[in-house]
């Protein structure tokens, strides 16, 4: 059966939307003829069916004559943002406890352990409910469970794409894995920035803010790079990568000393043209001949 | 009158047991008092001889004032002495680097202690040993001058003895003329370029003046003194002026920036100094199986110390060394080396937060040179292995001087990798260093880390 026969076919209905104030007054009301409706509250899109209809698919639910129009819900979907947050919060707290076991010395004792973990809690459930806290100024929504599952879900993510940076810069001396940190940091903070709003702007902006955010991030980074530039004469964060591991985990093969100093000798000529370069806030001075 | 007549009755017609215990202790201060009476009038004064050589010298001892153009507040003072009758008069290059290095900005001028003055013109610097070469400018004011003489230190017999008197005079502090006197120690151990070792206090102000033997001949010229110390001071030895004269004195004033002059000079220093550090013996220091470059003591000076980081658990012992000496160039101080070492055991730690802390060591290392205008530093981080050496982590870092064309600043990082729960950190700094110099010293450096085993078979055929 083609399309348009179906729509022919299929039966219409009248949707009808009254908008109420806040005392519960009805303001206005407006009619939609069509066969099948979605009615969308920001982030949730929820299916609208007639009786009839309803009745049926119950019943050919029960007989398992035909499939359900709507797309099976799985597990995961079923589950809520409080529950995801306190799954996140649980693999955040295991990745926290390990760097902070690192970060500490055997001589720690647990109310070091525990100062920092409140701290950081209480930091997370902060930047979680400031957000919320605009979601229910903007929108009446404040979608608190859903804020904490980004940060916690950025948190991790930046904690793992770190961790996995700097071993790659030491184990395949892939130096510039470890000397963009801030840039990276910088990133994910953007990825973040957009994840909170999207919640907080309304679906019919979701385009534009895709694209403020996008300009916003790539604007920064940008920036962090000139600034790097300015500061090092390199767009990277730092001038050399630190990460060290333990030995065996390097599988990079290493130089011998002459063949390293060898192909240094190229960084003279790279010194020379910017030695020659007067830059602002120096005089040329020492250009004169004596 | 009365009253004091009254105050001796008093005490002798109201006699009492505790006047008498008064009279007492007053008899006591009396004689201590004239048992100290002796040292103090033997407290040192001027001796004749410090007279006779303020006497003899001060018609050719001059204050010099560099002095911005238009201006007539001074930027620096130090001191200076006549050395020809035709106005030809030496001091520090660092009291005129103004002069010598923005002389279209910067006059230098002097002061005699009779009050003659007028305006110098710089002929000629030994910017290495710290000399400078001025002439009085000639017009109606130049006056005719007395000279210093030189000592002649070229018999061996006339040479400086350790412990003989020195004179040395200027104007400390820019508070007028003066006389200090003190004895010759022998030549400065560890100084790249040679200075004499003069016990006597020289203060700012006295650059550039002379120091004076008994017979008033002039063995070296005032150039610095140790701030760490009491009358630790130093003298340039006469010698370098004396070249000075004999390449300068006719030379045609100096109008423009002296860079390339320095330059040269400095180039000269740095490969002698180059060649020395590399032909020097490293001193054998062993950490966790790794011998580590400790330069030797006759060169450079060490300092050790063992500490404890953060707590008990992580320990490191820490070697620095420097070299005593420097060259002023006016900018910053070049031709230096120096080297660090940082040996760390975590063993209390275990190898996880080891490597942590091993790496923010190494992360916290700064690649700047102090020197402006510079370059910003071109890096090269690498992994090496030499046949002899444990694993290294090595980055080079190079900056190049805008004013002293072909000249670098270059900083080695080594991070051994020989184990899991021990390392040790080095670096090597040299200023003023020709490219291809940088490159030598910091493959020396590197080179010097060997595995123990290797380092003593290689180390006992090293001379």
């Amino acid at each position: 059966m083609s399309a348009p026969e179906a729509k022919a076919t299929a039966p219409q209905h009248t949707l009808t939307i009254e908008y109420l104030d806040a005392q519960g007054q009805l303001q206005r009301t407006e009619q939609i003829q069509g066969a099948h409706f979605t009615l969308r509250v920001q982030a949730d899109a929820l299916a609208v069916v007639s009786l009839e209809a309803a009745v049926q698919e119950a019943n050919n639910s029960r007989t398992d004559h035909m499939l359900s129009p709507a797309l099976p819900t799985k597990n995961w979907q079923r589950i809520t943002p409080r529950v995801w947050a306190m799954i996140l919060f649980g693999i955040f707290a295991v990745l926290s406890a390990l760097e902070f076991w690192i970060e500490y010395n055997p001589d720690s004792t647990t109310q070091n352990y525990v100062t920092v973990a409140l701290g950081v809690t209480a930091v997370i459930a902060l930047w979680a409910a400031f957000w919320a806290l605009l979601g229910k100024i903007f929108t009446k929504h404040a979608y608190f469970w859903q804020h904490l599952c980004i940060v916690l879900g950025v948190g991790i993510v930046l904690s793992l794409l770190m961790a996995s940076m700097h071993f790659l810069s030491f184990s395949l001396s892939w130096r510039v894995l470890g000397q963009i940190n801030y840039l990276t940091m910088l990133t994910l903070l953007g990825l973040m920035a957009w994840m909170h709003l999207r919640l907080i702007v309304p679906k019919a902006r979701d385009h534009s803010l895709r694209l403020s955010m996008l300009s916003f991030t790539l604007l920064s980074v940008a920036l962090l790079m000139w600034t790097n530039h300015r500061r090092q004469d390199t767009v990277l964060d730092t001038l050399h990568s630190p990460h060290l591991y333990r030995p065996w985990l390097q599988l990079s093969t290493p130089q011998s000393s002459q063949a390293f100093f060898e192909q240094s000798k190229s960084l003279e000529a790279t010194l020379k043209a910017k030695a020659g370069v007067t830059e602002p806030g120096e005089d040329n001075t020492g250009s004169q001949e004596d | 009158m009365q009253s004091i007549r009254g105050f001796f009755s008093f005490y002798a017609f109201k006699p009492s047991l505790a006047n008498a215990g008064l009279a007492f202790f007053m008899l006591l201060a009396a004689c201590v008092a004239r048992a100290q009476a002796p040292t103090a009038s033997s407290a040192p004064l001027v001796t004749s001889a410090a007279q006779a050589m303020w006497n003899k010298a001060r018609t050719q001892l001059v204050r010099i004032r560099i002095v911005p153009i238009g201006q007539t507040s001074q930027a620096t003072v130090g001191s200076g002495f006549f050395v020809s009758q035709d106005g030809l008069l030496i001091s520090n290059f660092h009291v005129i680097s103004l002069v010598a290095l923005k002389p279209d900005r910067y006059q230098a001028l002097y002061e005699t202690p009779s009050g003659d003055k007028g305006e110098l013109h710089l002929l000629g610097v030994d910017v290495v040993n710290d000399v400078a070469l001025l002439r009085i400018k000639p017009g109606k004011e130049a006056k005719p001058t007395d000279a210093l003489k030189f000592r002649d230190s070229s018999k061996v017999s006339d040479a400086l003895q350790r412990g003989e008197r020195i004179f040395s005079l200027g104007n400390p502090l820019d508070v007028g003329f003066a006389v200090v006197e003190g004895t010759y120690n022998g030549l400065v151990e560890r100084s790249f370029t040679p200075r004499l070792f003069f016990s006597g206090a020289i203060n700012s102000g006295m650059s550039g003046g002379p120091a004076l033997d008994a017979q008033g001949n002039v063995v070296g010229i005032n150039v610095a003194k140790r701030l760490d110390g009491e009358q630790v001071s130093f003298l340039v030895p006469a010698e370098h002026a004396q070249k000075l004269i004999q390449m300068h004195q006719a030379s045609a004033p100096i109008t423009t920036p002296l860079y390339n002059t320095l330059t040269q000079q400095l180039t000269q220093y740095q490969q002698q100094l180059t060649e020395r550090f590399i032909s020097t013996p490293w001193k054998p220091q062993v950490n966790a199986g790794v011998s580590i470059p400790i330069p030797s003591d006759d060169f450079l000076r060490c300092w050790g110390r063992r500490e404890q980081m953060e707590s008990k658990a992580f320990q490191f012992s820490r070697t620095d060394c420097r070299m005593d000496s420097s060259v002023f160039t006016g900018e910053g101080n070049l031709g230096m080396i120096s080297t660090q070492h940082e040996s760390y055991d975590g063993s209390k730690l275990g190898p996880t937060r080891f490597m942590d802390r091993y790496t923010k060591s190494f992360e916290n290392e700064n690649f700047f040179s102090g020197i402006r205008p510079s370059t910003k530093p071109q890096c090269k981080q690498t992994s090496l292995k030499n046949l002899a050496s444990p694993r290294l982590e090595t980055v080079l870092c190079l900056s190049a001087y805008k004013r002293f064309k072909g000249l670098y600043s270059v900083s080695m990082l080594v991070v051994t990798q020989e184990g899991q729960i021990t390392g040790t950190l080095g670096r090597l700094n040299a200023t003023g260093v020709s490219f291809d110099n940088a490159l030598k010293l910091a493959q020396h450096f590197t080179d010097g880390f060997k595995l123990t085993k290797v380092a003593t078979s290689v180390g006992a055929a090293k001379p």
